[in-house]
Formats: structure tokens, C-alpha cells, sequence
């Protein structure tokens, strides 16, 4: 059986790196035959020192991207042995010792081929982060602006941590790598038009790029975990006629009778629980009464105070802090109600924000939602 | 013109492939220059762009080329250029100031 060996290469960008990488692992007893992505796939041969040699290949616009045949051939005929290629690399080969001439005697000529890849490293990064700008004004315009976009961010950070921490993870690691990019790139093709030649053994300058490089992705992939575990541990379900958690159904509220549909949806509950808190989200649907609950069991009582704010923010009618007034209801730290149709409560670890419509003649206000709130949460544990 | 451009334009007075150039370059320059692979492939299609050098034909996997007019008078005005420099550093050797 052929065995091969799979390796990480060092980035597109790093040169002598590369090269450095491809000799090290001949002299292990490992040749190159492809280069993927993020992966170089080695088959195993005597260990024998050999010179490895990356040639940028940089066509101009509308250029076939490939070397041409006859490129290759006159590498070939100096002695350069063709191995892979990826992107805009190619890699040869010589073994140690031969004649096979550097491919640039003048470093300022190597220097432009790297000018595409510059101007890729440099600009490559603007149509995403446009696109991402856009998205960013689009949201916050749409959406009732900066203040309510960051409690959606709040919100969601606190009932999605893990997935929210694995977008900033992964952002954060497309930030480094595109900055490490245009630093390397214009590092290296500084030094070529100023003379230096290429480094083709360059010291392990690396340590401190690969630590951040795999913590970034560790933290990755911790959170990809722990998101998939969030996700698989919700549970969806019918709305049992007893609360068996720290919310409130209708006939709590005095509200009997046989629940019904609402816009093809029935009354429900979904349970489930993010780094930060332990979240119900009850929707119920009764002799023209709706009643929708998100209530969360926060890590302490302060923050469950500072939620309070955010889920006012984050309401659907209220939209602000300001439109909601302060109510007084015994058993609660707080509660706060906005035009008889919101109610934002708070009690030790627990938050909530409920919406309460009642159609047709009515005009209770919503103290007895939070009252009943109140006496479940002082049954909850 | 670089020094490239120029060993490249001299050795295609007599046509040739990529590997045949390099040899003949490294033949007229006494052995000092030794001219890469990339240095080359980069030069012939800056100056095949430039009608400088023509393609002629292939043999196999290689492309054989040779001097234009064009390429043969930038040479020449090249060629001028230098003898000059040269004749006018003469006084070195005559020991002026």
C-alpha cells in the first residue's frame, strides 16, 4: 500500500518559507507531489537534501494564468524540476548540488513578479470589507439604528455566546490573516527592489503566527462545539397546560378555554441554553388573547438587571428605553411596560420581556402579567 | 536597456530556444553573467510585447525566437551608447583627474 503524508504549509505569500519547508521535508524522507489549499500532500522517497524554488507566476490581465509549456521546459532544461503548482505558485526542484541556476540573478526582478500578489494581499480584502460595510449600514438603517442594533448584537450574543464568539473568532482571524498578508507581501518585495536577495532558509520566524494562528482556530472549533451542542440540546414542543419552567401560560392570567391557532401557529415552547443563559421562548394563542414570553435565566443578578435594558432596546413595539415607564409590582426588582402591549421584568437571576395583546375592548394594564410573573419566579428555583 | 535585455537581444543575432539563449549568453559574457530561468521568461515576453524579438517556431515544448529590426536597432543605438561611455572613461586610463 502507498502510503502518503498530508503536512499544513506555510501561507501562499511566505516565499522562503515555503521553499525552506519543501527541502526540510525531502530531508526527511518526504517529497512534495501536490500542493492544496492548506494541505501538501508528500510521498516518501530516500531522504536526500534538495533545493526547492517557488516562481510567482504573474500574467497580466486577461493572460493565461498558467506557465506556459515552454516556461516550463526552459526551467527543465537549466535543471529545475517541475513538482506542483497552487495559486499563483510553482514549485521546482533541484537536487542538492547541481547547477540549476537561481531563477533571478537580480532580486529587483523577482520583485515583479510579486507585484500581482501585492496588489492582491493590498486590495484583495476591499470588496469584502465594502460588502461588509454595507451589510453593517443596511442592518443598522433598516433595523432602527445603531442603538438597536447593538441590543440585536446584546441580545444575541447572550442567548447565542458560543455561535457570537465564533463569528468574532473567525472575523478576527480573517482580520490578522489579511494584515499579515499585506505585511509579508510588501516586506518581501520591498526587500527585492531595494537588492536583497530572497531568503531561501529564512530562521522559524513563525512561532509566534502559528500560536496565533491555532489559538484563533482553536477557539474556532470550540465554538463550532459548543454551538452545535447549544443547538442539539434546544428542544421545541407543545406548551404543556401546567408551566414547568419560569414563565406564565393564560390561565394563570384567568384566561380559560381551549387554545387555539394564530396565523397557522400553534401555542409552543422552546427551551434552550447559551454560555450566558438559560432561555424559554413561550408563545400562546387563547380566546383571542396572545401572550409571547422570552425569559432567560442570566449568570447573576446584574446582569440580568443590565438585560433588562437591552430587551427594552430590542422590543418590537417599544423600540427604546425611554418608552418604557418603571411599574411597581411587589416580588419584582424591576419591571418596566410600554403602551399596555410590553412588559420587560426582572427578579434576581431572572429577565424577561413579554407581549400581551388582548383584542378587543380592554384596559387593564399590564400589572397582572407581572404579577403572575413575579409569583411563578418566586416558585422557580 | 538592462543588462538582460541586452546579453538576451545579442545572443538572438542567431535564433534560438530559452536554454540555447542562456547558454550563449553565458558563452558571450565570458561566463559572468549566468542568467535564470525567470530572468529570461520575464525579459522575452516584456520584449516579444515590445516587437523587439519575434517567435519563430516551436520544437517540441520549446518556442524559438529571434531579433526583430526593431530589436536589432535598439541594439545597435545600445551598442553605440556603451562604446561611448567606454571611450569617454578612456581618460581613466590616461591618467586625468
Amino acid at each position: 500500500m502507498k502510503r502518503v503524508k498530508y503536512k499544513f504549509h506555510p501561507e501562499e505569500y511566505e516565499l522562503g518559507e515555503n521553499e525552506k519547508f519543501y527541502s526540510d521535508m525531502e530531508e526527511k524522507g518526504w517529497r512534495l507531489v501536490k500542493r492544496g489549499t492548506y494541505l501538501s500532500k508528500f510521498t516518501p522517497v530516500e531522504p536526500s537534501r534538495a533545493r526547492y524554488r517557488i516562481e510567482v507566476s504573474a500574467p497580466g490581465f486577461l493572460e493565461e494564468p498558467n506557465m506556459s509549456e515552454a516556461q516550463l521546459a526552459v526551467f527543465a532544461d537549466c535543471g529545475w524540476e517541475y513538482v506542483a503548482d497552487r495559486g499563483l505558485l510553482y514549485i521546482f526542484r533541484a537536487p542538492a548540488g547541481s547547477d540549476a541556476p537561481e531563477f533571478y540573478a537580480e532580486p529587483s526582478q523577482q520583485a515583479a513578479t510579486l507585484k500581482r500578489m501585492r496588489a492582491g494581499a493590498v486590495w484583495g480584502w476591499v470588496p469584502c470589507a465594502a460588502l461588509a460595510l454595507w451589510m453593517l449600514v443596511m442592518q443598522i438603517s433598516l433595523g432602527g439604528g445603531a442603538g438597536r442594533f447593538g441590543a440585536d448584537v446584546l441580545k444575541t450574543w447572550v442567548t447565542w455566546t458560543a455561535l457570537m464568539a465564533g463569528f468574532a473568532a473567525m472575523t478576527l482571524w480573517g482580520l490578522y490573516h489579511a494584515a499579515r498578508q499585506v505585511w509579508s507581501v510588501t516586506r518581501t518585495y520591498r526587500r527585492l527592489k531595494k537588492g536583497i536577495p530572497l531568503d531561501h532558509a529564512p530562521k522559524n520566524r513563525r512561532l509566534v503566527h502559528r500560536a496565533v494562528n491555532w489559538t484563533l482556530i482553536a477557539v474556532m472549533a470550540v465554538c463550532a462545539l459548543l454551538t452545535a451542542a447549544e443547538m442539539l440540546e434546544a428542544r421545541s414542543g407543545d406548551l404543556p397546560e401546567e408551566p414547568d419552567g419560569p414563565y406564565i401560560v393564560l390561565s394563570d392570567l384567568g384566561w380559560d378555554g381551549e387554545r387555539e391557532p394564530f396565523m397557522n401557529r400553534e401555542s409552543g415552547i422552546t427551551r434552550y441554553r447559551s454560555l450566558l443563559a438559560d432561555c424559554w421562548e413561550v408563545t400562546e394563542f387563547k380566546n383571542g388573547v396572545y401572550i409571547f414570553q422570552n425569559v432567560y435565566r442570566l449568570r447573576s443578578p446584574e446582569k440580568a438587571m443590565e438585560f433588562a435594558r437591552t430587551l427594552m432596546v430590542n422590543s418590537t413595539f417599544g423600540r427604546s428605553v425611554e418608552a418604557f415607564a418603571p411599574v411597581e409590582v411587589p416580588g419584582l426588582d424591576g419591571a418596566w411596560a410600554a403602551e399596555r402591549l410590553e412588559t420587560v421584568a426582572v427578579q434576581g437571576e431572572y429577565a424577561a420581556y413579554i407581549t400581551y395583546i388582548v383584542s378587543g375592548p380592554y384596559d387593564e394594564d399590564l400589572t397582572p402579567v407581572l404579577t403572575a410573573l413575579a409569583e411563578r419566579w418566586k416558585q422557580s428555583p | 536597456m538592462t543588462e538582460a535585455m541586452y546579453y538576451i537581444l545579442l545572443s538572438l543575432l542567431r535564433p534560438g530556444h530559452g536554454y540555447g539563449m542562456m547558454q550563449r549568453i553565458r558563452e558571450l559574457s565570458g561566463g559572468r553573467l549566468v542568467m535564470g530561468p525567470g530572468t529570461l521568461y520575464g525579459v522575452l515576453s516584456r520584449m516579444n510585447r515590445e516587437g523587439l524579438i519575434v517567435l519563430t517556431g516551436e520544437e517540441g515544448r520549446r518556442k524559438n525566437y529571434a531579433i526583430t529590426e526593431a530589436g536589432k536597432n535598439a541594439l545597435l543605438l545600445e551598442y553605440g551608447r556603451l562604446k561611448r561611455l567606454v571611450e569617454d572613461g578612456a581618460v581613466l586610463e590616461e591618467g586625468e583627474p
